[in-house]
């Protein structure tokens, strides 16, 4: 810090404004709104000082390639293009870019010097024997995103850890909106009824169902377990997880495996949750696996199976999307 | 015989102050109950058009009903949401608004976010007897700017419970013994949101600036949640997480042993802020919000008999006085918008130092405050106010349909302004000069 006397003024407003304001442009095409709009609230923006954006999601690169580094906070699919379409110019250099820890696999070899992992970490977790007083459930009740056999399976991994008698002590909140975007199928198809009835078959009877904007207005979610159902397939760090953290809520406890992975940098996101950012040792790893080969298949093949089924598909999602899809589909003769 | 007739939200509003100000200002209503005043609360969601569609009762029906069985001589509106233009109008399909009894609605800082709506309600009410209740003398100046004649506008400082704040003694030896904060060391305390315009972050640094060489053990504590609301009107949108990274990035730039003074308390609940208030030893908030009408966390740390620094800035000026300890920071609108003179917080801390404050000056002064300000107080001041006569309102004037109109489309665009960006040259001046007082306490 400077070392100089205490100020006699300070000017309000404007220096904030001329710094910040006027650099912060951005223009979304009409695809991108559709594909926005549909994974609102979970991709909206958030501040950090790991420079978190969405792909695909009006980032412009002329801002990117002003950063040194920058955290992709896209899922699986969205990632899996980025690293076979991305020109290598947005790596020259020093330059980082920051991807979740579970896509370690997706990083070509010619990236991977440049190629740092995050992964979310709340400082308050929950178990078996530290019980929370509510239980936050949230994500895209879609087909594609979420399957509902994957849901259930992920509501029984829930009652697995919390006894019948815990939950029925817990508050359970879901929040799962269903919009209309035509994105994948109708809209009706997205049957929201049939995961509510999942979530009474398997938890309990007596879950609340709140609106957004309830919600975001709510400042404090402490003692409160946030679960996010969508396995991060299109959005791996979303915006609803962030904004439950920063209020206090915790995630599950998880066991986890980071023998390959060298812990470089702890960067607070909240009071209550941070990012930690990992090296990745490649000695240790297999090679880089082509994301749409092998066992990710099912996920991209779900998309295709929506967007060539007789249901009406948006013009928009199948010249922007769903074309990036079938060109590697076809190159493999799958379809 | 009075017959109130209080419409009130069914839920919380979704500002924290506005939680603790609404129930608050019932109870000073209800204690108006007597032989000769009867009170009559009316509950309405303030999502009542979609209650009304999803659910089996029918709000406005429901208050058209109770206008004819009730027949109150006065009705009440003690809730920012559902704004009272949207009940209004929509009761007029079921009931005449020329026949309803004098009106009285009590003015948040929202009075400026929703000017459209006070607008449209002033010509549908030209003529009728009603009173606006403002929250501060700043806001009293600001209304009347905005209206043909203030014979209609009343001040009324909302209460502080008395049950939940005040000083104790013992409350505040606990606390310090059990933060391990030692009788020589003093704590400087902040609590509200931490948003853009509560300038949370110039608060850190000034206090960094005059105690990075001090000889008084110091500590600052901020308490409250981290909001990104940015400063909306004036086209800054905040993104969630930035005012979190701003004051993690400000408090990682300090030299250490300063950054270690400051401790980041998160929301807590009103049992231990008061603790907190009442274990630190003076408070301090350079809030330039623009729409700070009132001042709900001055109140409450002034209701704790603490030494008080605020900004001549809306409904904190109202707050000096002789008869506790509270001083204001002078803020100038210059041509580059707000100016703090922020110098003030040294010559504060030096004047608390030879004050010499103990338990006895803490005790006065918070019982001096909820003297004026408790809700039993301030029930006193409801009556004196109902018991005015009501005049005809006489509308507003050009400038609330302006400034709504600037208002509404800077909400909607997210665009800087030439009108509304703070500055002493353009229409922001015309308005909010109004929240600066003069007052050189």
């Amino acid at each position: 810090m400077k070392n100089k006397e205490p100020n006699e003024v300070v000017q309000w407003s404007y220096d904030f404004i001329k710094s910040f304001y006027l650099n912060n442009n951005e223009i979304l095409t009409a695809e991108e709104k559709i594909y926005h709009h549909y994974l609102y609230p979970f991709a909206e923006k958030y501040y950090s000082s790991l420079n978190p954006f969405m792909l695909f999601g009006g980032a412009d690169v002329g801002q990117l390639l002003k950063k040194d580094f920058w955290m992709i906070r896209d899922g699986l699919i969205p990632l899996s293009f980025f690293f076979k379409e991305a020109s290598e110019d947005l790596i020259k250099g020093k330059r980082k870019i920051i991807i979740h820890k579970d896509f370690w696999s997706l990083v070509p070899d010619n990236w991977r010097k440049n190629v740092l992992f995050y992964d979310i970490k709340s400082h308050q977790t929950f178990d078996k024997k530290n019980i929370p007083e509510q239980l936050i459930l949230c994500g895209l009740a879609n087909e594609t995103l979420a399957d509902p056999v994957e849901f259930v399976e992920d509501l029984k991994a829930i009652g697995s850890i919390f006894s019948e008698k815990d939950l029925e002590k817990m508050k359970i909140l879901a929040y799962f909106p269903n919009k209309r975007t035509d994105l994948w199928g109708r809209w009706q198809d997205e049957n929201i009824f049939k995961y509510a009835r999942a979530l009474f078959e398997n938890l309990k009877m007596d879950i609340e169902f709140p609106e957004w904007d309830v919600l975001k207005s709510t400042m404090d979610f402490k003692n409160s377990l946030y679960v996010e159902i969508n396995r991060g397939v299109l959005v791996k760090d979303s915006f609803v997880q962030q904004m439950f953290l920063s209020r206090g809520a915790g995630l599950l406890k998880t066991e986890e495996n980071i023998e390959n992975f060298t812990l470089v940098k702890k960067v607070p996101l909240s009071l209550y949750h941070s990012a930690e950012v990992f090296e990745c040792d490649y000695s240790k790893l297999k090679a880089y696996k082509n994301p749409l080969d092998g066992d990710l298949m099912p996920y991209f093949k779900k998309i295709i199976e929506k967007g060539t089924s007789p249901r009406v598909l948006s013009e928009g999602w199948e010249k922007w999307y769903g074309s990036y899809v079938k060109k590697y589909y076809k190159a493999q003769g799958l379809i | 015989m009075k017959r109130l007739l209080i419409i009130r939200s069914s839920r919380q509003s979704f500002w924290g102050s506005c939680r603790v100000i609404s129930p608050n200002l019932q109870n000073s209503y209800q204690l108006l109950a007597s032989p000769e005043c009867e009170i009559k609360f009316f509950d309405i969601s303030d999502l009542f058009l979609k209650d009304d569609a999803l659910k089996d009762g029918n709000y406005i029906t429901d208050l058209a009903q109770t206008l004819r069985d009730y027949n109150p001589t006065e009705i009440i509106f003690t809730d920012h949401r559902p704004h009272p233009y949207e009940i209004l109008i929509f009761l007029s399909m079921h009931y005449p608004l020329k026949d309803l009894p004098p009106l009285v609605f009590h003015l948040y800082g929202d009075f400026t976010f929703f000017a459209q709506s006070w607008a449209l309600i002033g010509e549908k009410l030209k003529g009728h007897k009603i009173k606006l209740i403002v929250a501060s003398e700043s806001q009293y100046k600001l209304v009347k700017n905005f209206s043909n004649s203030e014979v209609n506008i009343e001040t009324f400082i909302f209460p502080v419970d008395e049950k939940d704040y005040y000083y104790d003694h013992d409350e505040r030896l606990e606390t310090r013994r059990q933060f391990q904060i030692r009788d020589y060391e003093q704590v400087i305390l902040y609590s509200g949101r931490i948003s853009l315009q509560k300038n949370v972050d110039i608060l850190i640094s000034e206090y960094a600036e005059i105690f990075k060489n001090s000889v008084f053990p110091t500590k600052l504590w901020i308490v409250g949640a981290f909001d990104d609301h940015g400063a909306n009107f004036q086209g800054v949108v905040n993104y969630e997480g930035f005012m979190y990274a701003k004051i993690h990035q400000l408090l990682e730039s300090l030299p250490k042993e300063i950054a270690s003074s400051i401790r980041l308390w998160g929301l807590q609940p009103k049992e231990t802020l008061r603790k907190l208030k009442n274990a630190a030893d003076m408070f301090m908030s350079l809030s330039l919000y623009h729409d700070e009408d009132f001042g709900m966390s001055p109140a409450e740390a002034l209701s704790c008999g603490l030494p008080t620094l605020l900004t001549d800035w809306g409904g904190y000026s109202s707050f000096t006085s002789k008869r506790w300890f509270c001083n204001l920071i002078p803020v100038e609108l210059t041509k580059y918008g707000h100016q703090l003179k922020v110098s003030k917080m040294q010559e504060f801390f030096e004047m608390f130092n030879l004050a010499f404050i103990n338990q006895h000056d803490r005790t006065k002064w918070s019982q001096e405050f909820l003297k004026e300000f408790s809700i039993r107080s301030s029930s006193q001041k409801l009556k004196a106010i109902l018991d005015k006569d009501y005049l005809e309102f006489q509308g507003f004037n050009w400038n609330l349909a302006y400034y709504s109109n600037v208002y509404w489309t800077l909400l909607h665009g997210r665009q800087l302004s030439i009108h509304l960006n703070p500055s002493s040259d353009n229409f922001y001046a015309q308005i909010y000069q109004h929240y600066i007082s003069g007052k050189n306490i």
